[in-house]
């Protein structure tokens, strides 16, 4: 289901946690980054560039203000360059997305229906991939433009945190986005998105499988009932 | 006796031979120092009928249509090429734009602008959507409907970008903004391009076009200030990186290319043109003299530039454009008068006295042509007719008064081929039969083929803009599609914002009732007048006092419960439910609200113009223009009607001036000849001149336009003097002197048009076209048809004196 205010809220969403692209000079205070942050990143993006493939199962915790109470959401995303993302939730309800080049399809099992449509059609959910591909791509050094990063630790396992620069678009929604890795940096253990309103959102990989070939049923979409 | 009177006023002017050669040195220096800086006009503008519709719509169009806007459309070569590295490269040179030749750049949008723009519009959706609104939240006020609504939003929060969108989903719980923000799209994707927005960027489809747009000072029409922001531009892409690409696309690309063909063009005809005339005079009469013929033109035309410029106040380049080569056509009279001076036995000014009335009438022929420009509303028109009256006059009287004592000057010579008594031929009357026939299978011909030419008033099709520029523009229509060329547009004037916008919202709902809601795209959609606004926001408090908020509020409690939302959720709907009595104002600050309304709203010197776009179909303008009928100060701007008002009001005024222009030849010719008879054939040539004309051109798969009809009449006025030259050569028994005259005539203005057939630029080809198959059919009638014509109708005439 894309609504329009779906649409256009995620098109405001992905520019607010998607780096810009072009990091200005005035954005850019060599002052305000420890040295070692810029050879952290570089080491990261290059051990990431490796990445072929990855398959993972997540647990995404929500704590918004909207709830109650946290809601825990479930299940598996996977990874192929270049390209290829599918995400498929399997609770409390069950929805999938699959992204393979241009095109984009969804199924939720309320509509219970494939919906497809070209990624490049639909400027929000190419802004909403951006986002996703930024994050778990390990491309870290193009965030620097608009987020401040911050080394929380190294040892045992590296942490970073991304705090949004003074008035960048990212400032509006976002505190802090913490990055921690596996302690042999090969890729996430899990992302924690603070916002100013409060709410937060864990999104924690589990059983990580990098470099394996991923059986071609994961990019399928559940069949219609 | 007009003779005397020739010869008189030659003789007499011949006294003062040397003062008037320096007198006019002078004034031929003078005119030509001053040519540089006579005002000038380059607005095709002139060009164009003076109807009120239409000029209306052609400045609102000049105007509205961005005309001060240029396009650069990035392209990248290579798809090894990140989407980044593509952008990095369009900010790059956004960066370096900037006064005074660049105002504004369009390309980056302000991300923060947008999301404030959306949260101002959602706020005010009961304000905006009125009744609309206050119905969608009374269907939804039940239980199917909230757990519906309240389902989709537990499953909006539930994907990934869900945490984003909860303040949103707190402030409307109902997806009432699905509503507005269906409108705001409508808008926002009715520009007809295909953009989609990555980074705040315009993104094609595939992701391999970024498109800028930029805003200019320079007006397009201004051509040496389009160069320069050209130069600009390019000097600026020049540093480009070598896997990108750009198209920059606008008017000014047209008018610098426009100028640099036509004065390629010019160089080009000009040396050719000058080639073939010295060619033909020093070849033909082997006498150094015959420079002069040339030299008779060129200083009437220098003069009646400035005499124009100052009758006129400013001069079309067009005009002069058109001119130029008319005024080439006087050299003719120069030709009879030398031509006549150097076969003469008598002496100048007897020979002056013989062919003064004969040459004068042939002057007054085309003069009546121009005559007949001076009756069209087209204010180029009659500029065209004022310069060249002023010159082809200019050029009788040089040639009949100052280029005889010129050549008297020198030793006489007998003129090649033209030496007399010339034997009368003495064909069969078979063959003048036969000539006749085969000339009039041949008219017929001419008339069947010429009949189905039709007219287009398209002027862009006299764009001779080079191939880089319409590339350019193809290639950006393939990449981002058409704009919105296929729609019309309402447009309304007020001084005052408040009361034009109310007038605004009445004529758009009246329109939309009579085309369709879809087929309207107006900003009163997405903010209404200040008034209606009010009104809204009453309807829409009064729906929510009572009951309903109680109701809803219980729905949500009930039906959120399964979904986790918590009690206090949807508080900040609730806390802004019931709407101040303070009308907002448009935010006409904010960038975002400015890209939006630009199209629909602009500030002008009386006021503001309000504009509405539709569908371009007839049926639909005549419903807008009939809904306007009272409105004085709002009209209709169609480009399909535009077309078609344009190509009436050229059919009707060529029609007019192609009416009076022929109707002031024959009414010369017979006035001058005093018989039907002889007058008929004389005409001959300009009938089948026309008619051939129109029959090449039909053939040739061209349709007419507006310079092969100008040039067309000239055509016919040139062939008339044919017909008469040679027509008088028969009945007075003239011999070849007159018809290698005529000869000589045709071919040196067959020379001069006929260079235009090189010219690149499609104005000046159609108009070398129509000069050609025009004038080459009346002098082949002329010399084959007319003389056959003569002997078979008015061999039993009795000689004229």
């Amino acid at each position: 289901m894309t609504t329009l205010t779906t649409r256009f809220l995620l098109a405001l969403a992905s520019f607010a946690l998607v780096a810009t692209a072009v990091p200005t000079a005035a954005q850019q205070s060599p002052s305000a980054k420890p040295p070692d942050v810029a050879t952290v990143l570089r080491d990261l993006e290059s051990t990431f560039a490796a990445l072929k493939t990855v398959r993972t199962q997540f647990v995404q915790e929500k704590e918004l203000a909207v709830f109650r109470q946290k809601i825990v959401l479930k299940g598996e995303i996977a990874l192929q360059n270049p390209g290829r993302l599918a995400w498929h939730v399997h609770a409390p309800l069950r929805y999938s997305i699959v992204v393979s080049g241009n095109e984009i399809r969804q199924w939720d099992e309320d509509a219970d229906r494939i919906a497809t449509v070209s990624l490049s059609s639909n400027p929000v959910l190419t802004a909403a991939i951006k986002h996703l591909q930024v994050w778990f791509g390990g491309k870290y050094t193009s965030l620097t433009g608009e987020y401040a990063v911050e080394i929380l630790s190294l040892e045992p396992a590296t942490s970073l945190a991304f705090v949004p620069r003074k008035g960048t678009v990212a400032q509006k929604t976002i505190k802090r986005v913490t990055v921690q890795f596996r302690p042999d940096r090969r890729y996430v253990k899990e992302i924690l998105v603070e916002e100013v309103n409060g709410d937060r959102t864990r999104l924690e990989f589990v059983k990580v499988v990098l470099n394996e070939p991923i059986p071609p049923d994961i990019w399928k979409l559940p069949s219609r009932a | 006796m007009p003779e005397n009177l020739f010869a008189r006023t030659h003789s007499t002017l011949g006294k003062r031979r040397n003062l008037l050669l320096l007198l006019l040195a002078a004034v031929t220096v003078s005119a030509a120092a001053r040519v540089p800086f006579l005002p000038f006009d380059h607005s095709l503008a002139i060009m164009l009928p003076r109807k009120p519709e239409i000029q209306k719509t052609l400045r609102f169009l000049q105007e509205a249509e961005f005309s001060e806007k240029v396009v650069v459309s990035f392209t990248k070569t290579d798809p090894a090429l990140s989407n980044t590295d593509l952008l990095t490269a369009v900010d790059t040179f956004s960066g370096r734009l900037g006064a005074p030749l660049v105002s504004r750049v369009l390309s980056d949008l302000s991300i923060l602008e947008i999301r404030d723009g959306l949260d101002f519009l959602l706020h005010h959706i009961p304000e905006i959507l009125g009744e609309e609104v206050v119905h969608h939240a009374d269907d939804l006020l039940n239980p199917d409907a909230v757990k519906k609504r309240l389902r989709k939003r537990y499953i909006q929060l539930l994907r990934p970008e869900g945490s984003l969108l909860a303040p949103m989903i707190r402030r409307d719980p109902l997806d009432l903004g699905e509503l507005l923000l269906r409108r705001l799209q409508r808008i926002a994707s009715s520009f007809g391009y295909d953009v989609r927005l990555d980074s705040g960027h315009l993104v094609s489809r595939d992701g391999a076009h970024v498109l800028v747009i930029l805003e200019t000072p320079v007006p397009m029409m201004d051509a040496n200030g389009s160069r320069r922001l050209l130069d600009y531009l390019d000097g600026i892409l020049a540093h480009l990186p070598p896997t990108v690409v750009a198209d920059v696309v606008c008017g000014h690309a047209h008018t610098v290319s426009n100028e640099k063909i036509v004065r390629a063009d010019i160089q080009l005809t000009v040396l050719i043109a000058t080639a073939g005339f010295l060619l033909l005079f020093l070849l033909y009469f082997r006498d150094p003299a015959a420079i002069l013929i040339l030299l008779i033109p060129v200083v009437s035309v220098l003069i009646a530039l400035n005499l124009s410029a100052l009758l006129l106040g400013r001069l079309s380049v067009f005009v002069v454009g058109l001119g130029a080569v008319i005024a080439g056509i006087a050299v003719d009279y120069a030709i009879h008068v030398y031509v006549a001076i150097r076969n003469g036995l008598a002496s100048a000014s007897s020979t002056i006295g013989a062919v003064g009335p004969v040459i004068t009438l042939g002057a007054l022929t085309t003069v009546s042509v121009f005559l007949a420009f001076l009756s069209s509303s087209i204010e180029g028109y009659r500029q065209l007719a004022c310069f060249s009256i002023t010159s082809v006059l200019l050029s009788l009287v040089l040639a009949l008064f100052i280029l005889p004592h010129l050549l008297s000057a020198r030793p006489r010579m007998r003129v090649s081929g033209t030496s007399r008594p010339a034997p009368h031929p003495t064909p069969s009357r078979t063959r003048d039969i036969a000539t006749a026939l085969t000339f009039s299978v041949l008219i017929v011909a001419g008339l069947w083929a010429g009949l189905r030419t039709h007219f287009t008033s398209d002027v862009s099709q006299l764009d001779g803009s080079e191939s880089h520029v319409l590339q350019a523009e193809t290639r950006f229509r393939s990449i981002w599609g058409v704009g919105e060329t296929d729609l019309a547009m309402l447009v309304l004037s007020g001084s005052d914002f408040d009361r034009t916008s109310e007038t605004r919202d009445r004529l758009n709902q009246e329109l939309r009732a009579a085309i369709g809601e879809d087929n309207l795209l107006d900003l009163s959609t997405l903010w209404p007048s200040k008034r209606r606004r009010a009104e809204n926001a009453t309807a829409w408090n009064s729906f929510w006092r009572g009951e309903r908020e109680a109701a809803l509020r219980r729905l949500l409690r009930e039906h959120g419960e399964p979904y986790q939302f918590a009690t206090d959720a949807f508080d900040p709907f609730f806390d802004n439910l019931i709407h101040s009595d303070a009308i907002a104002d448009w935010p006409a600050e904010s960038e975002f609200f400015r890209n939006l309304s630009e199209r629909f709203v602009r500030r002008t010197d009386q006021g503001w113009e309000f504009i509405s776009f539709f569908p371009d179909r007839p049926e639909f303008v005549q419903v807008g223009r009939s809904i306007l009928r009272d409105h004085p100060d709002a009209f209709v701007a169609s480009r399909n009607g535009l077309a078609a008002a344009l190509s009436e009001s050229f059919a009707g005024e060529v029609s007019l001036v192609a009416a009076i222009a022929i109707t002031l030849i024959v009414g010369l010719t017979f006035g001058f000849l005093r018989s039907w008879r002889t007058s008929l054939i004389a005409l001959t040539p300009m009938l089948a001149g026309g008619v051939w004309l129109l029959g090449i051109v039909s053939l040739l798969g061209r349709p007419l336009n507006i310079a092969n009809l100008i040039a067309g009449i000239v055509a016919l006025g040139l062939c008339i003097d044919y017909g008469l030259f040679v027509t008088l050569t028969h009945r007075h028994s003239l011999g070849k002197g007159t018809q290698t005259a005529v000869a000589l005539s045709a071919i040196s203005t067959l020379i001069g048009a006929g260079v235009l057939l090189f010219a690149r630029h499609p104005a000046l080809y159609s108009i070398g076209l129509t000069l050609v198959t025009g004038v080459a059919g009346g002098f082949v009638v002329a010399m084959v048809l007319v003389p056959s014509l003569c002997r078979l109708f008015l061999r039993e005439e009795p000689k004229e004196s």
